[in-house]
């Protein structure tokens, strides 16, 4: 039997949060119906995006930080 | 001797409850990137944020060194949900007494981080991330913060449920809208994803 998956399936497989037998139907889903394999492709995009998203902290920030820790009396 | 950088955290936590402030140090490098993102996609001003990463490690340095320190190799997720809670308060004491706030100004490329590539390859990198960093702003509050704690604070979608009080499925519905909207705006600025190629 085929199963059917709804979008928060699709979303938990992205984030691997299903389960190993769901996320094997899953990959099977993508290979036969084009269209689970479009989405998936689309919001994989931007996950991919976001993974590689991240803010230098500024410097002076952190060396404040570290001269307050070695100041710190127990 | 063991390099500290190829410590982990507890073992680092270890070492610097016995003193040893090199080890705080490599702590502080490793994760202060992610507790500075958090801070400032939640606050929406790299001055708050700024303040608020410092406040957050001085709450950290104060509960480790008075001994009460309890989370057992738990150490990022403990670090990013006292930037949460702190930045949420912030966002908050905000929203009570609503001032103008800057748009942030300056050469923003400066303070985000890029990976090795050509100079043309940075380019892009560079206007892609400013880009995403104003829409992630422009999300709706419940679709940014899921995909904070999601993204930043390595929450499962089940916790994300738990700590905001909605149903896996509800909590599951704002990501998934986060990034389909995060993806037209994408498209509507002429992103084309051509930085992220398949297969990789």
């Amino acid at each position: 039997m085929i199963k059917t998956f709804t979008k928060n399936d699709l979303l938990r497989y992205l984030y691997d949060e299903l389960p190993t037998l769901e996320r094997e139907e899953m990959i099977n889903a993508q290979l036969t119906d084009g269209e689970v394999e479009h989405e998936t492709e689309e919001l994989e995009d931007v996950k991919k995006l976001l993974d590689g998203f991240v803010m230098k902290a500024p410097q002076e920030a952190v060396d404040n930080i570290l001269a307050y820790s070695r100041s710190f009396r127990r | 001797m063991m390099k500290q950088s190829n410590l982990v955290d507890g073992q680092l936590l270890t070492l610097y409850m016995n003193g040893n402030e090199e080890a705080f140090e490599e702590l502080v490098n490793r994760h202060k990137d992610r507790v500075y993102t958090t801070a400032y996609l939640i606050v929406k001003d790299r001055y708050r944020a700024e303040d608020l990463m410092q406040e957050t490690f001085i709450k950290a340095i104060r509960t480790i060194k008075q001994g009460k320190y309890n989370e057992e190799g738990k150490f990022l997720p403990w670090l990013l949900r006292i930037a949460h809670n702190l930045a949420i308060d912030s966002f908050r004491k905000d929203k009570r007494y609503p001032t103008i706030v800057m748009e942030d100004g300056g050469n923003i490329f400066n303070s985000l981080a890029f990976a090795e590539g050509t100079f043309e390859d940075k380019q892009i990198k560079e206007d892609t991330h400013d880009l995403l960093k104003r829409l992630i702003k422009e999300l709706p509050d419940s679709q940014r913060e899921v995909l904070i704690m999601r993204h930043y604070m390595d929450m499962s979608f089940q916790e994300i449920a738990d700590a905001t009080d909605v149903s896996i499925n509800t909590a599951l519905g704002r990501m998934r809208y986060a990034l389909i909207n995060l993806r037209k705006k994408m498209h509507r600025h002429g992103r084309v994803f051509q930085d992220t190629p398949r297969g990789d």
